[in-house]
């Protein structure tokens, strides 16, 4: 699982940069407990400046209820979370560079919660993306590692694009960018034609961040992670992003059947499969990883309702679930820092050797599992009053939770009682205790657990109803009660106990027969992500290969094709117009060029050898040069006839020094015949095109210009000389840079291929 | 008042590319700072012509001061400063780049180089057809030995199969021209589109074949899908600032599409308007699929780059494919991005290849670079920029192209396509990452494919590095400025979108006039 352990008495206990830079978040921890008293009163703190106006981006910040909430929650955990860390990832090489990526990390994480305009909201969304794949990836001489991070870079990434699609949807639907002003106009963007799209890709968004079903896989991979990163992005905050977004969206688009129907169903159904398939691995952050797949499922049924009951259901499971799962995590990483293991099969008895560690996970495990006189207990209650509020499916959610919380319950006590209670299965060697830095946060939220468990009328006023209130405008309100009275929710509480402990009673084979299962299914999403990523991959690149094929023939020939295409789209119906009445005038000599012209060219294309290819082309030159002296241009004729021998020349030069033509490879009939056919159509094309331009008379304009001016105001009898070096020199210093280039570009490569 | 300051940026590369061609022979040390010199000047002055351009209106420069349109006439609208700008400022860093080595690889770099610049500018300025053709030519010529600059069996085909196909595509260009003149009879640009918007109905199959024939053209400097074939290996085998160069010269391709089409073809053309309306959007939109899944599929961090080229030009003409005045606004904020994050990575690219002896810039494990944190840091950047996220300035440019083509009917596809070529780029940006710096061979295995002693790799000291920074710290200063560009291109964008601006800076005022009017005008 880990690399083992080096000797415990070379690396320090904690590294002092840790220490220092958890100053960090309890500097910011104790700012919001600060702004606390205020928030709870209804006082709300903003600040703006604009940013880019044309995009209405503004940095405005604003902390409310909810912001408060999930402020606190990042703050207090990144605290342990660093704490911790100072002395988990003591002796690490780049111990820099983690605690950059994890207090970058959870500034952004802060930027989501308190930015009050969507596009910074996204800015700070899509920095925790980057920033968790390098988190991720931080062990990276791992392969799982590597492959872990890429796999949430690209979900979470792509969830990202949905949420920037959904943004700017909602912005050419008319809704301001301004998240605190949307409080009226929810009714009009329900009614919008863009409403689904809108709901869709904000909800794409929340449910990758926030690991829904079919996108969950990502996240138990995610656990290759060091555990602080576990800790903290996985279970207490980035996860939470997806539930935080939903929340904030929840008075805009929530309300509304497809909200409420979709939400139940994902949501449950995230519940449901995490919850089953936790009690799967042996690896106990794997099991943590699944329960936090449960819980987020759970937030996400609850978020589907409208009812005040099912949101301050959410609300506040979402703190039993912060606490509970932070303690955890992180002792469970004690664990693993301090035995070399945490699989399950390996550990026992561990409570005589960390007793306090043990208390932490006592007082967690009790949250989780709900017993009464704990802060879950409270959660619980809430959630079965809550599910059976729901609008749409209640029975489903009730029963959905029911099982999820009577899993959760058994998987509680299997975190607990294996290792710290039971025997290994092998002899394990003498452990110490976990470093203070280590205790003090599964400790603190362990006990905390308890504390809120006791007192829920004053987390209920000071924490839930000021966060609910913010995204909920009804403001009713709704108490936390220690006791309800008896009444269905205890039943059902009851009843999750009980069910949970007959789990826990059969897990070895519940265990077996759900791996079996889920060894058998036939589809699975990441099998599916998996192979679809791959032949997407494989055939992204056979695609190109076939496209970039490295034959100068194949890409000659598309061009060409695709030049045909072009022009005959617009020119081919004129063809045979052009064709029909060719106008045969003018001497009877120039008839017998032009088949001397069209027998040379027969000559280039069928020749077997090299030298009559050459002496074709020699003939079409000279037919062309004889056209343009009959037709009355002796000096164009003298400079084609120079140009025509001096290219003869080059080519000859160049073609004899090949091999032969009949030693090269043949070409496939096929492949003659297409290209006779293109280059076929190709020059009818380009021939009807010039005829076409013969049949309109020649514009003089030009013409009649540097006739009247060649001698008056530039002062030279020969008007093609005067065009060439006056009238439009520069084309002909242009042309001399380029015979200069040329040249030189020829005596480079000649002289290299010599060398060579 | 003539404003001789508008041919500068050709007079000062001809007269210092042949003052270097009279120095061949002399150490490569004068010819740096000669090339490095002349580079800084035209930046200097670009950077005079952006200001002037951005305040005042449209300024020409007649040739030989003959009457246009029967010289040949420069134009400085506030799209071709810009294009003028970035072009120099890119190849100062190019330039800057390959004194610090690749210039010595062969000879006649320097030279070669300030030619290069010749052709850019010349095709960014000039407001005549024939001109630009042989300004393509000086362009295609010099690039042609840049690509060549180093050698190497690779180098060399990809130089021909370059070569070769843009030769097809200037005999092509002169047909196009040819009929052109042949049914319009003239050769300046403001001059074509008052005449294309006078000629008779019996030329429109004629001019729009000429049309079409000089799009194949530009699409082919342009590297639009299925006239790209060059760009993949020229890009990918080059030498490095050479390719970091050339992100500009497929831009050329595209500042010709747009000023050919919104000029000469444009909706007030008469018989040849709005020519490109169906053809550019699908064509440009296939292609950043191809260049998405040539990204995907790529195994190499310079091949990835190059097609992110490809990618980019999709992306801009798809933008510019709608012709609508906001959109094209849009695309003139994302061409400088875009222009010099490629141009970054390119050199990004080159950096870890040379300090990857044995696996260069490809995606197999290799041992660690010298400079992890650095070239890191580097890569992560650039990434984030060309992967189009925040707070960079891929994403801004991006938000406000999805926005500004929301009404036309391709927007769905252009939305889809848009952001899903950003999913596959950061995807392929990821995996590349995450083999070059985190799938490592041991610092200290010593075994290597030859079972001999590593080369040494080379320490970058901060000369070396400066100019891929200084290209990426563009990005940010993209987006603090965002406000004063975005302004500038809806400026630019105005004077394209609408040829009256142009036609009566280079012809003289009123006459647009039959462009306005098509049926009583004259």
């Amino acid at each position: 699982m880990k690399t083992p352990l080096p000797p415990i008495e070379r690396v320090p206990d904690c590294c002092r940069g840790g220490l220092v830079s958890s100053i960090l978040p309890l500097l910011l921890f104790g700012l919001l407990c600060l702004a606390w008293p205020r928030v709870v009163q209804g006082n709300i703190f903003a600040v703006q400046w604009a940013w880019v106006p044309s995009l209405d981006l503004d940095l405005a910040f604003r902390l409310d209820g909810l912001g408060l909430l999930f402020g606190l929650i990042i703050t207090m955990t990144g605290f342990f979370v660093s704490l911790y860390a100072s002395s988990y990832m003591a002796g690490h090489q780049q111990l820099g560079r983690f605690f950059f990526y994890l207090h970058g990390f959870m500034l952004a994480m802060l930027g989501i919660v308190l930015s009050d305009n969507l596009f910074l909201l996204f800015i700070f969304w899509e920095a925790t993306t980057i920033l968790s794949f390098l988190l991720i990836g931080f062990d990276h001489h791992k392969t799982a590692a590597r492959e872990s991070a890429r796999q949430a870079l690209l979900i979470t990434g792509g969830g990202g694009l949905f949420l920037l699609m959904g943004i700017l949807l909602l912005k050419i639907a008319g809704e301001s960018m301004t998240i605190s002003h949307w409080a009226a106009s929810g009714d009009m963007i329900r009614d919008h034609a863009l409403y689904p799209a809108v709901f869709i890709c904000i909800l794409m968004g929340a449910m990758t961040k926030s690991a829904q079903v079919p996108f969950h896989f990502w996240l138990p991979n995610a656990m290759t992670a060091p555990t602080p990163i576990s800790a903290f992005l996985h279970a207490a905050t980035m996860v939470k992003a997806g539930i935080y977004l939903l929340m904030r969206f929840h008075p805009l688009l929530g309300g509304t059947s497809l909200w409420m129907a979709t939400l139940v169903i994902i949501g449950g159904t995230t519940a449901l499969w995490g919850a089953i398939q936790a009690l799967g691995p042996c690896d106990l952050k794997r099991i943590l990883a699944y329960t936090t797949l449960m819980a987020l499922g759970v937030l996400t049924l609850f978020l589907g309702g409208r009812t005040v009951l099912s949101l301050t259901a959410a609300a506040t499971f979402l703190m039993v679930h912060a606490l509970y799962k932070a303690a955890l995590f992180l002792a469970v990483g004690s664990i693993d820092h301090q035995t070399g293991t945490r699989n399950l099969d390996h550990l026992g008895g561990l409570v005589k050797s960390m007793p306090l560690t043990a208390l932490a996970v006592a007082a967690a495990t009790m949250s989780m599992a709900g017993f009464p006189l704990f802060f879950g207990f409270i959660g619980k209650e809430i959630m079965y009053e809550g599910a059976l509020a729901e609008d749409m499916f209640p029975v489903f959610a009730t029963v959905a939770t029911l099982f999820a919380n009577s899993l959760m319950t058994a998987v509680a006590a299997i975190i607990f009682i294996t290792p710290f209670m039971g025997f290994g299965r092998q002899k394990m060697d003498p452990v110490k205790e976990a470093p203070w830095t280590m205790r003090l946060g599964p400790a603190v939220m362990g006990l905390l657990g308890i504390v809120f468990g006791i007192m829920p009328e004053w987390v209920s006023a000071h924490l839930i109803q000021p966060a609910v209130f913010s995204f909920q405008p009804d403001r009713e309100e709704i108490r936390l009660v220690f006791f309800h009275g008896i009444n269905l929710p205890l039943v059902l509480s009851i009843l999750t106990l009980t069910l949970g402990s007959v789990i826990y009673r059969y897990r070895t084979f519940l265990r077996h027969r759900m791996n079996t299962a889920i060894d058998r299914l036939w589809i699975t999403t990441p099998g599916l992500y998996q192979s679809g990523l791959d032949n997407f991959l494989r055939n992204a690149g056979i695609f190109t290969n076939t496209i970039q094929n490295g034959s100068l023939h194949f890409y000659l020939f598309i061009i060409i094709l695709t030049l045909v295409m072009a022009v005959g789209w617009v020119w081919l119906p004129h063809v045979p117009g052009i064709l029909i009445f060719p106008v045969i005038s003018g001497p009877l000599i120039a008839i017998g060029l032009f088949a001397f012209i069209l027998a040379s060219t027969g000559v280039v294309v069928f020749a077997k050898k090299r030298l009559s290819a050459i002496g074709g082309l020699g003939g079409v030159g000279a037919g062309v040069a004889l056209t343009f002296m009959i037709f009355g241009a002796p000096d164009i004729a003298l400079t084609q006839l120079l140009v025509e021998t001096l290219t003869l020349i080059f080519i000859s030069l160049v073609l004899l020094r090949l091999p032969p033509m009949d030693a090269v490879k043949k070409r496939s009939r096929s492949r003659t015949i297409r290209d006779a056919c293109l280059s076929l159509v190709a020059g009818l094309l380009l021939t009807t095109l010039m005829m076409g331009i013969l049949q309109v008379p020649l514009d003089r304009n030009l013409t009649a210009f540097f006739e009247a001016n060649s001698y008056i105001a530039a002062h030279g009898r020969n008007i093609v000389n005067v065009i060439l070096v006056d009238f439009r020199s520069l084309d002909t210093l242009g042309e001399i840079c380029v015979v200069v280039l040329a040249a030189w570009a020829s005596v480079t490569l000649i002289r290299r291929t010599k060398e060579g | 008042m003539i404003n001789h300051l508008i041919v500068s940026p050709l007079l000062l590369p001809l007269l210092m590319g042949t003052i270097i061609i009279l120095n061949a022979n002399q150490p490569v040390a004068r010819q740096r700072i000669l090339g490095l010199s002349s580079c800084l000047a035209v930046l200097v002055m670009t950077g005079i012509l952006l200001f002037q351009s951005a305040e005042g209106p449209i300024q020409t420069y007649v040739l030989g001061d003959w009457p246009t349109p029967f010289g040949i006439v420069m134009v400085l609208d506030r799209l071709s400063a810009m294009m003028l700008f970035i072009t120099a400022l890119l190849a100062l860093l190019c330039l800057a780049y390959a004194a610090r080595g690749t210039d010595r690889q062969g000879k006649n770099f320097h030279a070669l180089f300030q030619f290069q610049l010749l052709g850019i500018n010349g095709a960014f300025l000039t407001g005549d057809i024939f001109n630009l053709f042989v300004f393509f030519e000086i362009m295609l010529l010099s690039s042609y030995g840049l690509v060549l600059h180093g050698g190497g069996g690779l180098r060399t085909r990809a130089g021909m199969h370059y070569v070769m196909l843009n030769l097809v595509g200037s005999s092509i260009f002169l047909v196009g021209v040819g009929i052109l003149y042949g049914l319009l009879g003239t050769l300046n640009m403001a001059d074509l589109a008052v005449r294309m918007a006078l000629a008779p109905a019996e030329n429109a199959a004629l001019l729009q074949a000429a049309g079409l024939i000089l799009f194949a053209v530009f699409a082919l400097k342009a590297a639009l899908l299925p006239l790209c074939f060059w760009l993949p290996d020229a890009y990918g085998f080059t030498s490095a600032p050479v390719a970091a160069l050339f992100a500009v010269m497929t831009k050329v391709g595209v500042y010709v599409i747009l000023r050919v089409y919104c000029l000469v073809f444009s909706e007030f053309a008469g018989i040849g308007a709005s020519l490109l309306s169906a053809w550019l959007l699908p064509a440009a939109l296939i292609t950043l699929t191809a260049g998405a899944a040539g990204v995907a599929g790529s195994r190499d961090l310079r091949r990835i780059t190059a097609y992110l080229v490809i990618v980019s030009v999709g992306t801009l003409l798809a933008v510019i494919g709608t012709f609508q005045r906001e959109a094209i606004a849009a695309a003139i904020v994302y061409l400088p991005h875009t222009t010099f994050m490629t141009a970054a990575m390119f050199l990004v690219a080159d950096l870890i290849h040379r300090q990857r002896p044995d696996a260069g810039s490809g995606m197999v494990p290799d041992r660690p670079v010298g400079q992890p944190t650095l070239l890191g840091l580097l890569f992560l950047t650039a990434a984030v920029a060309i992967g189009g996220l925040p707070p960079l300035s891929g994403f801004f440019a991006k938000v406000m192209m999805l926005m500004t083509v929301k009404d036309s009917a391709g927007a769905p596809w252009i939305w889809g396509l848009v952001l899903g070529g950003g999913l596959l780029t950061l995807m392929a940006l990821g995996r590349a990452g995450s083999v070059i710096f985190w799938k490592l061979l041991p610092a200290d295995d010593t075994r290597n494919g030859r079972g001999t002693a590593h080369d040494p790799v080379p320490v970058y000291a901060l000369a070396d590095v400066f100019p891929a920074v200084f290209l990426l710290g563009i990005s940010p200063l993209l987006v603090l400025f965002g406000g004063v560009i975005t302004e500038f291109a809806f400026a630019a964008a105005d004077h394209v979108i609408n040829p009256v601006h142009y036609i009566e800076a280079v012809l003289g005022p009123d006459r647009s006039l039959p462009l306005l009017y098509p049926s009583g005008g004259e």
